[in-house]
């Protein structure tokens, strides 16, 4: 045994380029594997972190039941909950150039941590126009112990000076230059708002286990007051949820990508060791034995790669981790507990990916004579057979049928449909090649000399082959990426042509909705805005028997005019938003996938849960929800929302102007801003929106971009095998006349035709995929229609091209030191 | 005039740090239209030699002369084509292009010259009768014995017609019927054709169709006689 491993471990590292490829595509492999799994952890983590530290790790949000802003704490029975934190909450802005937001928490003394104070002495005499300011503000802004800050407040001028400063933890976490938060006394802020004892925000900790308990310990001792999730990380977990689905289909064609090369290189191997496992046989050696060693050999490369992935993966998703940091500005990276289980997955992945890639040569072997392994008569050249074809062709076929029907179980099939569709077209296309070389071969090789015999070489050789399907899964990620990135793009340009708006005002802090109705009744008096286009959008996040819902509320009078997008207006929808609008019961509008999921139809009655509270409503009404809220939404009423659930804080208000936006924006940027809400006009908010998706796509890039890379070095390789296998071949070629720059031509055009191959064969397959990721997209709630734009092929034509002629370097050169006689005399 | 001609023929070759003289000052040269035998001991440098006259490896010194150019003089590409054109190579082990057909390996030289293959084609016919292969034309190297693919390999070297025929063991791996018809075949290619054979045998009988022997032992000439019959 001993004598074997010291075999496998020496072969393993005599063949250095081979070695590091074969562990770096496990290590990839596995890499992406357990980045999949942990990027939405990671993510949501890093998020809530940020969330929970503002909150200062708090978990309860308590509120009064009747939606007052105002309230006193006494009546509050501390039962579920403790260490209340009340505080009174306002906006303000800078009296500056930028008019940069700031957070003011009003609190009393013995509300604010002490540990975290760095610079000030103020604790018993914090009172009137002071403030706190975090380390990072005061270095950022300069401003230090007894500077002024002035600030627009309520409409009103005021100036505070700095008492204390605090390190960047808990409330001033998420502190930015252009939006902070400071902590002013608590007397400063009653007079500021001409309150008495009382406040706007009221935080607490959970007593028992978990939250849901605690809550509804204190929602059934309180009568006057509601405690719920601060946070619902449920919500977060689901947005970045859409991310992953393209994850695993980005890890799939990787995987796919590192079996080919892994399947290459250990026929490679066992094709090189022939020789020395036709001495073991002859030595008396079974066939179990020398499978056995390449087992093992291929565990050890499994093990190893599956090690180094685990640190690829760990690097992923400090990538993610760093990427979704809100703070990486400042140097400050969320720190992540990397899950040990991913590490042992990842390990396994890429020892059953290894195991599972070597299995066919492996098994192939068993084809092989023992005799003519000894005597080493072994070819290395293939027939093509016709099962492989004909299985292919039977399942592409019934694929493209299947696709053709109109039967919503396949979109729940879609990602199925693409795997085997993609298998089956790496089944069918060699025999293509075949069957179209040999007509073209036995025609014109007289007319094609060296570009006939390049063309056949393609068809015989498997190391060749298998770099036409390391091209068209490249190729096919890329044109996946770029189809989803381009759809993407089309679909948000599309949505925004048709919403009707000048100017969008979001971004409020806090609950207070009184502040809001006043900037409305401001806005209301400018001249140069349609005071009958402004109106809010509300967005909540409730509950529908158990399932999570996003819940819009809108005025039925204007949103129909303001979401064009949805096409309400249509004589279709009529009825159903009539009664929305008219009805005297409540009722609700369902998006058509929204109505799936939960699995109702008009005039069915819904219980609804938003904000912890409950009520029925009946369904007015299907609509198509296209893309918006990813086309999942139920709308209602934004006075039911506010009456009935108590939900007041609105997410965007809209309004037309009468003048250039641009200029009107201008004119009541300050208003707005003191009022705490943050305003773009529909061109900026459009530009937003598209950005925000082109980051998206960019993290979806990285990864054609690995499968890119992966692929390149899987070319090289591939090449080298294929050389390597052929080097008798070549010398025979070369003793009977081939110069050595045919030599070097046919290998060149070998590699061309391989590109000019996976292009023709991946074309059509195309239209093919991005018609089953359509229905991917319905699937994980994106509905997008996404076409195949063959405008880009000539580029990733070129691309390819490049990438494979630079591949072709090694070869060449490789070429450059064949000697022919070498080659010849020895078997 | 002479097609081949050697002028104090070294070869060594490295192992390890010593220098193993396979070839030690070899001279003589074959008449245009003869046909020689090189015999000599299991090896004693007769592959080598045969691989120096294709001009396949470089001597260590000396020189060899074909079609009295000096191959020490041809660039790699000129020395390409004269084994296309002028010199066929039938070697002892490794001749055929696998994933090649019977008949495409022996179009090769031609497909690789860009000949017009349908002027080939009587050619082409002849040389498959004569080699006994018309019945495999279609099949690959795989499916041949070893001996069919050595006649595959000779209908190749034939089929340019080029001035010298370098032979390897050509017959090594054949029965004695079908050896001797190719040795017959040989015969009447030097004899009708004038063309000029080398062949390396072990065979006295083989050795006995042609014009002229060399015998060598340790990479040195011991004779050159003219056979007479
Ligand atoms: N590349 C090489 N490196 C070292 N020694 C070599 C090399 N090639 C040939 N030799 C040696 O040169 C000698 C002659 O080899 P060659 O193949 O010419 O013999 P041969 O006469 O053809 O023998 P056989 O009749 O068995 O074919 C042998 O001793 C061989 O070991
Ligand atoms: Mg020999």
């Amino acid at each position: 045994m001993k004598v074997f491993i010291k075999y496998i471990l020496k072969s393993m590292l005599e063949k250095k380029a081979r070695f590091f490829l074969l562990i770096f595509a496990i290590a990839m492999s596995s890499g992406l594997f357990i980045g999949s799994m942990g990027a939405i952890d990671v993510a949501t983590g890093s998020f809530s972190k940020t969330i929970l530290q503002g909150f200062e790790e708090k978990e309860v949000l308590i509120t009064t039941m009747d939606g007052d802003v105002f309230y006193n704490t006494n009546s509050i029975i501390e039962k579920g909950v403790k260490d209340l934190l009340p505080v009174l909450l306002g906006n303000a802005v800078m009296d500056n150039e930028d008019l940069t937001n700031i957070t003011i928490h009003g609190r009393e003394t013995k509300y604010i941590n002490k540990d975290n104070i760095i610079e000030g002495n103020f604790w018993d005499s914090f009172k009137g126009k002071e403030a706190i300011i975090s380390k990072r503000i005061s270095e950022e802004l300069n401003l230090h112990m007894g500077d002024s800050i002035n600030i627009i407040f309520n409409g009103k001028k005021e100036t505070l000076k700095v008492v204390g400063v605090n390190s960047n933890h808990g409330l001033f976490y998420s502190d930015q230059k252009g939006d902070f938060t400071i902590i002013a006394p608590y007397d400063f802020m009653e007079e500021m708002y001409g309150v008495n004892n009382k406040y706007n925000l009221l935080l607490a900790n959970k007593t028992e286990d978990t939250l849901k308990e605690s809550i509804e310990i204190f929602n059934n001792a309180n009568k006057d007051f509601k405690a719920s999730e601060l946070f619902d990380e449920e919500a977060i977990e689901n947005q970045i949820g859409q991310l992953t689905t393209y994850f695993y289909l980005m890890l799939t064609i990787v995987v796919l990508m590192s079996g080919v090369i892994i399947y290459g290189s250990f026929k490679l191997t066992i094709t090189e060791r022939l020789p020395v496992i036709g001495t073991f046989f002859s030595q008396g050696a079974t066939r179990g034995n020398v499978k056995a060693i390449l087992y093992l050999e291929n565990i050890l490369y499994g093990g190893i790669g599956g090690i180094l992935g685990v640190a690829t993966g760990m690097g992923l998703l400090y990538l993610v981790n760093y990427s979704v940091s809100p703070l990486k500005e400042y140097g400050i990276i969320e720190s992540f507990a990397f899950n040990i289980w991913y590490g042992v997955f990842g390990l396994i992945f890429a020892l059953i990916l290894s195991i599972i890639s070597c299995t066919i040569p492996i098994l192939g072997s068993d084809g092989l004579q023992v005799k003519d392994i000894i005597l080493n008569h072994v070819n290395t050249t293939t027939e093509l057979g016709w099962w492989r074809f004909i299985l292919g062709s039977i399942i592409l076929i019934a694929v493209v049928i299947l696709n053709l029907l109109k039967v919503t179980l396949l979109i729940e099939l879609s990602p199925i449909l693409l795997i085997i569709s993609l298998i089956a077209l790496l089944l069918v296309y060699p025999k293509i090649i075949d069957l179209f070389t040999n007509f073209l071969f036995s025609r014109l090789k007289g007319t094609l000399k060296i570009t006939g015999l390049a063309l056949n070489n393609i068809k015989t050789s498997k190391a060749l082959l298998g770099n036409i399907t390391l091209i068209i899964i490249s190729i096919l990620a890329i044109v996946i990426i770029n189809s989803v990135g381009f759809s993407v793009k089309e679909a948000v340009t599309g949505a925004y042509t048709d919403i009707n708006f000048d100017i969008s005002i979001t971004n409020f802090k806090g609950g207070d909705h009184t502040l809001r109705e006043m900037l409305i009744a401001k806005l209301k008096e400018e001249p140069d805005i349609d005071g009958m286009s402004i109106h809010e959008v509300y967005v909540a996040n409730g509950k529908v028997e158990d399932n999570n819902a996003i819940i819009i509320g809108v005025e039925p009078k204007k949103y129909r005019e303001y979401n064009q997008y949805l096409s309400l207006k249509d004589e279709v929808y009529e009825e159903v938003y009539n009664r929305f609008e008219n009805s005297s019961i409540k009722n609700v509008i369902l998006s058509e996938s929204m109505a799936k999921k939960l699995n109702v139809g008009e005039g069915d009655l819904l219980n609804m849960e938003i904000n912890g509270l409950n009520k029925e409503f009946t369904v007015a009404g299907l609509i198509d929800g296209k893309l918006y809220y990813s086309g999942g939404f139920i709308l209602m009423d934004s006075k039911d929302l506010k009456d009935d659930f108590k939900f007041l804080t609105s997410n965007e208000i809209f309004l037309n102007t009468t003048k250039n936006p641009e200029e009107v924006k201008k004119d009541i940027e300050k208003v707005v801003k003191e009022f705490g809400g943050s305003i773009s006009t529909f061109e900026e908010s459009k530009k937003i929106n598209l950005e925000g998706n082109q980051q998206f796509i960019n993290v979806l890039s990285i990864f054609s971009l690995m499968a890119i890379v992966i692929g390149a070095l899987g070319a090289i390789n591939n090449m080298l095998i294929s050389f390597i296998q052929r080097k008798k071949e070549l010398a025979v070629l070369s003793s009977i006349g081939m110069t050595s720059r045919q030599r070097g031509a046919m290998l060149t055009l070998e590699s061309l035709f391989c590109v000019v191959w996976s292009m023709v064969i991946t074309i059509p397959y195309c239209y093919l995929v991005t018609s089953i990721l359509s229905k991917l997209t319905k699937l994980i709630g994106l509905p997008l229609d996404i076409n195949f734009n063959i405008k880009t092929m000539p580029l990733f034509f070129m691309a390819a091209t490049i990438m494979i002629l630079l591949a072709t370097i090694p070869v060449l050169l490789n070429n450059r030191k064949l000697s022919i006689i070498h080659e010849i005399k020895y078997e | 005039m002479k097609s081949i001609t050697v002028e104090n023929l070294y070869k060594s070759f490295k192992v390890g740090k010593d220098n193993v003289e396979v070839l030690k000052n070899l001279t003589f040269s074959v008449e245009k239209g003869s046909f020689l035998s090189i015999m000599g001991p299991s090896g004693c440098g007769k592959s080598t030699l045969l691989y120096l006259l294709g001009g396949l490896d470089k001597p260590t010194s000396g020189k060899v002369l074909i079609n009295e150019k000096d191959l020490s003089t041809l660039k790699e590409k000129q020395k390409s084509l004269m084994r296309r054109k002028e010199i066929g190579f039938v070697f002892q082990f490794y001749n055929l292009v696998p994933n090649l057909s019977v008949e495409d390996n022996i179009m090769l030289p031609l497909i690789l010259d860009g000949k017009k293959l349908k002027d080939y084609e009587e050619k082409l016919k002849e040389l498959l009768d004569i080699t006994g292969m018309s019945h495999k034309r279609k099949v690959t190297p795989r499916e041949l014995s070893g001996g069919q693919q050595q006649r595959v390999a000779i209908a190749r070297a034939l089929i340019f017609e080029p001035e010298i025929i370098l032979l390897d063991e050509p017959i090594g791996n054949l029965d004695s019927k079908s050896g001797n018809d190719i040795m017959k075949l040989f015969k009447r290619i030097n004899k009708d054709m004038g063309k000029t054979l080398i062949q390396v045998t072990h065979s006295h009988e083989s050795a006995m169709f042609g014009t002229s022997l060399l015998d060598l032992k340790d990479g040195e000439v011991v004779s050159q006689k003219e056979i007479v019959c």
